[in-house]
């Protein structure tokens, strides 16, 4: 009896110490493809850290909201905040530099992330694009100003309400319904 | 022995296509469009110089790609930098080598990988810019396209919209 309890004692440990190993050996491929020159292998690793969130790699994809590459920043950015992880003041600033990006889908891009962050520091870095030519642009901020503000930004939000394009006016107006509700 | 090759003929194009040719590209010097840009000073001066002093022939494609693409960054400086000049003339901004202001731009990296499911190649630069404060910062800029050529071409036009969206670079192109 005591040798089967024995037996049975260690091969639980060997699996255990294997699915440890195995663990660890994926998260240093994690970590290794975050880190690769391919921007196809880090944005498939950022798929693979928000199915299986790992402390470490995501501490490595932090690192990756100022990346250069703009495909990687983007989808950094779009993984990070979906899985509400933790961001310091300075990849909240790396953040904010998207939304003045040439390219009007970063822009985009960084207004959807910023809903999933409690973050209403960054609303003084929001409503400059209200008065954006991009109605796109207007919608998106109408709405994160919706999820982040207050009723102090009625007034800015205000005048959208007679702005040609239907669509921005119907954000505007949800807008302003949300915000008449928050002090 | 000759139904054998027969049989395997159909098989050579596709052990072309795996092999893949290697290739060395420079890429073109693409302006981008007018209207994305901000507008610059009237009387504005400027010196572009090629920082990117390696001309050794590295490898940009990923694996994947089927292709096997080299490049040398001093070319493809040489390609963002007549880029970047053809774009600030149409802008009204001289460029000129005796300029007391000048942007100091190097490629830095090239990468040629696959996107969107494999339809497509992406090209992707990360280059440097010194505005002259001897503190040069990084940026970088993506293309995609199905042709891998017209993903690098793209790139550089896309660095053009990049760096002249740049804080720092309009300072710089603002300066008296």
């Amino acid at each position: 009896m005591r040798v089967f309890v024995g037996f049975s004692l260690l091969a639980v440990l060997a699996l255990g110490s294997n699915a440890v190993a195995e663990n660890d050996s994926g998260e240093t491929k994690l970590i290794a493809n975050l880190t690769s020159d391919d921007p196809r292998l880090v944005t498939n690793a950022l798929d693979d850290l928000a199915a299986r969130p790992s402390t470490n790699a995501m501490a490595v994809a932090r690192k990756l909201l100022s990346d250069p590459r703009p495909f990687v920043r983007k989808k950094a950015v779009r993984v990070l905040c979906a899985m509400h992880a933790p961001l310091d003041p300075d990849e909240i600033k790396a953040i904010c530099r998207m939304l003045n990006s040439y390219d009007q889908s970063e822009a985009e891009n960084a207004l959807k992330a910023l809903r999933d962050l409690n973050a209403p520091e960054t609303i003084p870095e929001i409503t400059p694009l209200l008065k954006s030519s991009h109605k796109a642009l207007v919608r998106d901020a109408c709405r994160t100003l919706a999820v982040l503000g207050n009723k102090d930004l009625i007034p800015l939000i205000e005048p959208l309400l007679n702005h040609p394009d239907p669509g921005v006016q119907a954000d505007a107006r949800s807008a302003i319904a949300s915000l008449q509700t928050r002090n | 022995m000759k139904t054998k090759l027969i049989r395997l003929l159909p098989v050579l194009p596709v052990c072309l296509l795996i092999s893949g040719c290697a290739t060395t590209y420079k890429p073109g010097a693409p302006v981008p469009k007018l209207t994305e840009l901000p507008d610059f000073p009237a009387g504005a001066k400027i010196a572009l110089v090629n920082a990117q002093p390696s001309t050794e022939k590295v490898q940009i494609s990923q694996s994947g790609t089927g292709y096997t693409v080299y490049a040398n960054m001093h070319d493809w400086t040489d390609s963002a930098i007549r880029a970047m000049e053809r774009t600030l003339k149409k802008k009204g901004v001289t460029v000129a080598g005796d300029s007391k202001n000048s942007l100091k731009i190097a490629v830095t990296k090239g990468t040629l990988s696959i996107a969107g499911s494999g339809w497509v190649f992406r090209c992707t630069v990360v280059f440097t810019i010194d505005t002259g404060d001897g503190q040069p910062f990084t940026l970088g800029a993506d293309d995609t396209s199905w042709k891998w050529m017209n993903a690098c071409d793209g790139a550089i036009q896309k660095l053009v919209l990049v760096a002249l969206h740049d804080e720092r670079v309009v300072k710089a192109l603002a300066a008296p």
